[in-house]
Order: C-alpha cells, then structure tokens, then sequence
C-alpha cells in the first residue's frame, strides 16, 4: 500500500534537547521520516526545503518561536499554506495567542506536553494525516 | 368930554379901583377869600368885577381843590409812612430776634446795624477799632489761631467780597466758653450800584460743631469696628486662603490627573499632574472643550466616540464610570490611562463632572513582566516533567526493550508521582495566574449548559467505569451569561472532578443551572464521601485537603477548590456548599448575569497572558 510503503516526513521542532530525543526515537520506531530542528529558523528553512508531510512544533524557543515560525509558514507559498502543524507545547491551553493562530492558520493543533504521553502525539499526528 | 365930565370920570374910575385895592391886597397874601360885590351899573368895571369875582372864585375852588389833594396826599404819604414804618419795625424785630448774629458795616467795617443776637455775642468785639490783642476773641476753628482782623467777613463784605460758611470760634465776655460760628457775607450796594458797606451773618454751629465732634467720634469708633472686623475678616481669608491653599496642594500634589470639566464638556480645571502627563497648559485649556483637548484610543489605535467616554456615560448616566484608554498627547504619544470619571451633584443635579486618571504604562509593564515570569515559569517547570512523562511512558510501553513485574511497578511509581507534580505545577499556576492578576478576564456571552456537557464529556470514561447516574437539570429559556468561559470552564472541571472522585461506585452526580431572579443559580452535587465537619471551613483554603478526601485519593493537590472559589469570586459571584459526611455534598454558585469587570483587570490583546 502506498501509504505504508512511502514513510511520512515528520518535521520535529524543539528546543529542549531530552524531549527532541524522546521525539526523534518515538516517531522513528513509529515509521516516520524524522526530520529535525531545534529553533524556529532552522526549522523553517528545514520545512521549506524538504516539504514534510506534517510538522510538530515546539512554541517557546529562542531565535524564532514557533507562532512566528508557523505565520511564515503560511506566508511562504503554496505548500507552506497547507502543511498541518501541531503545536507541541507546555503553554496553558487558554492562551489567547495560541488559540487566534491556530483558528487563523489552520490546519494546526495544539498539544500540552506535559498532558500527553508520546503515544498520544503520535496517534494525533496520524489522525492529522489521515483528514489530509 | 368936557374938564367937568373928565374929573367925574376920573373920580367914578377912582373909586370903582378903590373897591379892588383890599381884594388885591389880600390877594398878594394868598388870601383869594374876598368877594367883589357886582353893581348893577353896567359898565365896564361891571365886566371888570365880575371877571375878578369869577377869578377869585376859581383861585378858590382851585386852591380848595389844591388843598384836598394835598390832604389826600398827605394823608396816602402818611399811610405810606406808618406802613413802611411797620414794616421797618417788624423787620427790626425779626433782625433783633433772629437767632444768628446779623451785622452791618459801612466800608470801614464799623457795625451800622447790629442785631440783638450779634450785641449780645459780638459785642464791641467786631469793630476794629475795639480790636486788641485782650478783647478780641476770634480765632480759626482751632480755638488757637487768631483771625485776623482784615479777613473778618465782615471787613470782606464791607470791602465788597462775598463769602459762604467761614468757620471760626469766638470767645469773650460775653460767651465765656466759646462759641463756634459760621459766618456768610455779602457786600451791600445802594440803588446806584455804589458799595456802602456789607452784611455778614453769624450763625452759631456750636451744636452742630458737637454734632460733628460726635459723629467724628462715631465714625472713628466706626472705623475701629471696621478695621477689628476687617482684622477679623482678614485672618479668617487668610485661615481660608490656608485652606484652599492645601487643597490646592493636595490636589496639585496628587499623582493622579484630574480634571474637572463643566455641563457642556468644557474643562473647568486641570491639576499639575495632568499638565505635566498630558503636557498641556492649565491657562490655554480652561474653557475649551475637554473631548478636543485630550483625544482618545483604544488599544487598537482607533478613536473612541465621545458618547463612548467615561466622563460622557457620567454625566449621562449619574453614576462613576471607570475605563482603560490612551490619552493622546498633542505631541502624538499616546498614554495608557486608567481613568475614572464622576459626576459633580448639586441638589440632585448634574453640575460637572471630575475626571481621575493615572498612568498605567507602569502597571502595564509590570503585568507584561508578570506575565513574563509566568510564562517563564509555566515553561521551565512543566518541560522537565513533560520529558519525565515521556521517557517513562516509552519505557512501559516497552518501545525499549521488555520490562520485568518489578522494573514495571518501580516505573509506574515515576510515573506516578510525576503526574502528581504534574498536577501540582499546573494547579499552581493557575493560581499565580489569578492572584498576579495576570489572569484576564475575558467576558463573553457564555452558553453554560455547553461548558457543563462538554467538561462531563471529559467524564465519560471515569463515569461509565464508575457507574455514576448522571442527573443534569438545565433551565429550558437559559439565557447566556456574560462571564469568562475558560474560567467558567475550570470551575466546573474541578467540581465536577471532584464529583466524580469522591463517589463511590454507583452513586449519583447532579448538576444544575438556571436563572433565579437576576441571578445565575448552578450546583453540583453528589452522593460521595461528604466534608467533615471540622474541615468545613477550610475546604477553600490553599493546598487543604479533607481528612477523608485523602483517604481517597492520596494525591490530590489541595488547591482545587481554591481555585474554584478564586474563579468564581473574580467573576463576581458567591460559592458555598452544603455537606453531610458520607452522605455527599452540594456546591451551589450564583454569578450575575453579565459580569461588570473593574477596568484592572481588562486590556488589550497586547497584554493577554502568554502561559
């Protein structure tokens, strides 16, 4: 089948070195393509040149966080428009600035990390592929 | 005719003149009374006769008519006289008795005329001749000062000056105590218009000299009055001017701005704070309309109408009203100002208005910095746990490698207790969030009954593996309610938790929501293990724990219901419960149906906690 066949890009983009780890290994036993970057810049050049088929994104980093990053994204070109995003992030989920981009640039999500085991990233990240 | 005839004749003529010689001897005396006896002859001394008798006759009449006219006249000159004469005495009488001294002097100055009054107080003391240093008693209305003899009124008149109300004093033996006399006079010119002398009255102004003693008396102890009171009347300005002068300080010396602005919106007064905030000058903006002057904006930059500022809702609305704003300058910066405007009451009605304002780009760096911190804080404390989480959950997942019973049960304690630091970090900053204020308040129109199905959704699980009935009441005609979701939300998160974990299998869960009056009215109940007594009054304390809830679950954080109340206090409502040791317990809630929020605790997008 085509899509067991073709394993899907994931762009992984965290800051805190431990948790990228957890992240690159989950998702790389998962059968992901794991592509990594640690601050907003690199992982925006990084989602432009290699075009991932979803990205998890980290919101507080240095250098670029991930809002900006993300409204880039979206600004690029076409294929920045579309790629689902799911922030990965320790931010209460009441945060006024999270929520208006996430409505704004869809498709996007939004995970608390301390909320989830990493199982349940992943099964989020497929459920985003799935509806593309 | 003959010698014989002639000497007859002569003798006839002879004695015909005869008879007129003692008529016109009489009558050279200016006796006309004879008669001449007329013959009967008639000849020319007939004729002669009778013109002499008619002659005599009309001397007579003549003289006899001459005679009444000279009696009537003299009898008319007589009347004339007398009257005159009268008159002349009544005069006289009125000179002799009136109370002011009158004096005639002829050119020298000697008194022609004196009248009673002037006898009796002048006396000799006015001719200057009698004048000398011992009997002359007229002096300036000094008493001291002698008058001189040559400016007496009287001498003036005489020398033909007149004069009004020439004041001076007269003492001698006649008014041993002195007299004080205004003297008028006037010069007198007979009927060919030649100066013969002059007139000067006396008129003693003793009395009114008393008078005026008395009434300089008076006026003096006036004007001490006066001055007392005015003395008084100064310091008592001076005790206000102290007065106004501190509240003129007081006011100036306020950081706040205020501003007191008129019915029709012109500004009254600006303190100092507000000219040095707004760089404005009180003289240039007294009068001139307050919306012109100090331009408002919101967060947004965009204008904000009149009908929509503080001082204008006031006035309208009779009551304080409090914004958030920016004040823009007339140098283009913009202020963030807390303002408060209040309507100034006179009997009932609506004078003025006062506007407080402060500048709140302090505050608002603070809450920036605050939610900085909290942000930093919520960020640093959950990652280390969230990796924790992570790594354990992989390791019993056994993506790793297989675990044994005892390497199983010693990871599920990590993780364990890192869900229970989870808990507490997550507790713990929501209640940084509210009591830094960094929470904001976000009024919306709130559907309650889809907060509460959607926070039970949350339960499903919990609920079916429980087996808890679940009774939900809500009113049919629930309106919404203008109060914060997301907090609403949390409140009905941790009671309704709390539901769910202190009942035991079976038991049953009930929620209301309704309108009582005004009032929104929810509760959550249940039929678990109940508040002891002796804990009642410190459920809603920090990190308490009933004796019995720990019973049930160790590891609660003790800062549920804290925050619960926290919540619903900020919302501006009221919780209290009612509970029965294992038996269950009710929490009831009231909130208004639409929150006024205190202007603290709104602002702008900028501003919205990142957390």
């Amino acid at each position: 089948m085509d899509e067991t066949s073709i394993k899907k890009r994931i762009l992984i983009v965290e800051d805190d070195t431990s948790l990228l780890r957890g992240l690159i290994d989950k998702f790389t036993r998962e059968g992901f393509a794991v592509l990594s970057a640690s601050n907003g810049i690199e992982g925006f050049s990084s989602a432009m040149l290699n075009h991932p088929d979803v990205i998890l994104l980290d919101v507080v980093m240095a250098e670029m966080d991930g809002l900006t990053m993300l409204e880039k994204l979206r600004a690029a070109d076409e294929w920045g428009k579309k790629v689902p995003v799911v922030f990965l992030t320790n931010l209460s989920p009441d945060s006024d600035a999270i929520m208006s981009r996430i409505t704004k640039d869809a498709p996007a999500f939004y995970l608390v990390k301390s909320d989830f085991l990493l199982s349940d990233v992943v099964t989020k990240v497929r459920e985003c592929l799935a509806v593309k | 005719m003959d010698a014989e005839s002639l000497d007859q004749y002569k003798d006839y003529v002879a004695v015909k003149l005869d008879a007129l010689t003692p008529i016109f001897a009489k009558a050279a005396v200016g006796n006309f009374s004879s008669n001449i006896e007329i013959p009967d002859t008639d000849d020319k001394f007939t004729e002669l006769y009778m013109g002499i008798q008619i002659m005599l006759e009309v001397i007579r009449g003549q003289t006899e008519e001459l005679q009444t006219l000279n009696k009537s006249l003299e009898e008319r000159v007589h009347a004339q006289t007398h009257a005159l004469e009268k008159q002349n005495n009544l005069l006289q009488t009125i000179l002799k008795s009136i109370g002011d001294a009158i004096v005639v002097t002829n050119t020298e100055g000697v008194p022609t005329m004196m009248n009673r009054a002037a006898e009796r107080v002048l006396g000799e003391s006015i001719i200057p001749s009698q004048i000398d240093h011992e009997t002359y008693g007229i002096f300036h209305s000094d008493i001291i000062t002698p008058f001189p003899p040559s400016e007496l009124p009287t001498f003036r008149a005489a020398h033909g000056e007149a004069m009004n109300d020439v004041e001076l004093f007269i003492k001698n033996k006649n008014i041993p105590y002195g007299m004080f006399m205004s003297v008028t006079g006037r010069p007198l010119y007979d009927e060919m218009g030649k100066l013969f002398g002059g007139v000067a009255v006396f008129r003693d102004i003793s009395v009114h000299k008393q008078l005026e003693e008395e009434l300089n008396k008076y006026t003096k102890e006036l004007e001490e009055k006066v001055k007392e009171r005015t003395g008084e009347l100064e310091q008592y300005l001076e005790v206000l001017h102290r007065e106004e002068a501190k509240e003129k300080a007081l006011l100036e010396s306020i950081g706040d701005g205020v501003i007191a602005i008129d019915q029709d919106g012109n500004i009254l007064y600006i303190n100092q704070a507000t000219e040095q905030m707004l760089g404005l000058h009180s003289d240039l903006v007294v009068g001139k309309s307050f919306a012109e002057v100090v331009p408002a904006e919101n967060e947004k930059g965009e204008p904000v109408l009149l009908t929509d500022r503080p001082f204008h809702i006031a006035a309208a609305a009779n009551k304080s009203v409090s914004r958030n704003y920016y004040y823009v300058r007339h140098d283009g910066r913009k202020i963030p100002v807390a303002v408060t405007a209040s309507p100034i009451l006179l009997n009932g009605r609506v004078m003025g208005l006062v506007n407080t304002f402060r500048d709140i780009t302090n505050d608002l760096e603070i809450d920036r910095a605050k939610n900085e911190l909290v942000s930093l804080a919520s960020h640093q404390l959950r990652t280390p746990p969230a990796g924790i989480k992570w790594y354990a959950g992989m390791l019993l997942s056994e993506d790793v490698g297989p675990l044994n019973k005892e390497q199983r049960a010693y990871l599920e304690e990590i993780a364990f207790n890192n869900e229970r630091m989870i808990d507490v970090v997550n507790a713990m900053l929501n209640i940084s969030r509210l009591e830094l204020g960094t929470f904001n308040i976000d009024i919306k129109p709130t559907d309650l009954t889809n907060v509460i199905e959607g926070v039970l959704g949350e339960l499903t699980l919990q609920i079916a593996a429980k087996r808890l009935v679940v009774v939900k009441e809500y009113a049919l005609d629930m309106p919404l309610v203008g109060t914060d979701p997301v907090l609403i939300r949390m409140v009905f998160q941790n009671l309704l938790f709390n539901a769910v974990k202190y009942t035991p299998a079976g038991g049953r869960i009930a929620v209301t929501c309704g309108m009582l009056g005004p009032e929104v009215h929810l509760s959550v109940s249940d039929t678990g293990c109940g508040i002891p007594k002796e804990d009642q009054g410190k459920i809603f304390t920090k990190l308490f724990r009933a004796s019995n809830a720990k019973r049930i679950d160790s590891a609660g954080t003790g800062l549920g219901l804290y925050i619960v109340k926290r919540i619903i206090v900020e919302l501006g409502g009221d919780v209290r419960f009612a509970s029965q040791e294992n038996e269950g317990t009710t929490f009831f809630i009231t909130l208004p149906l639409v929150h006024a929020v205190p202007p603290a605790r709104t602002r702008g997008e900028h501003t919205r906690a990142l957390v």
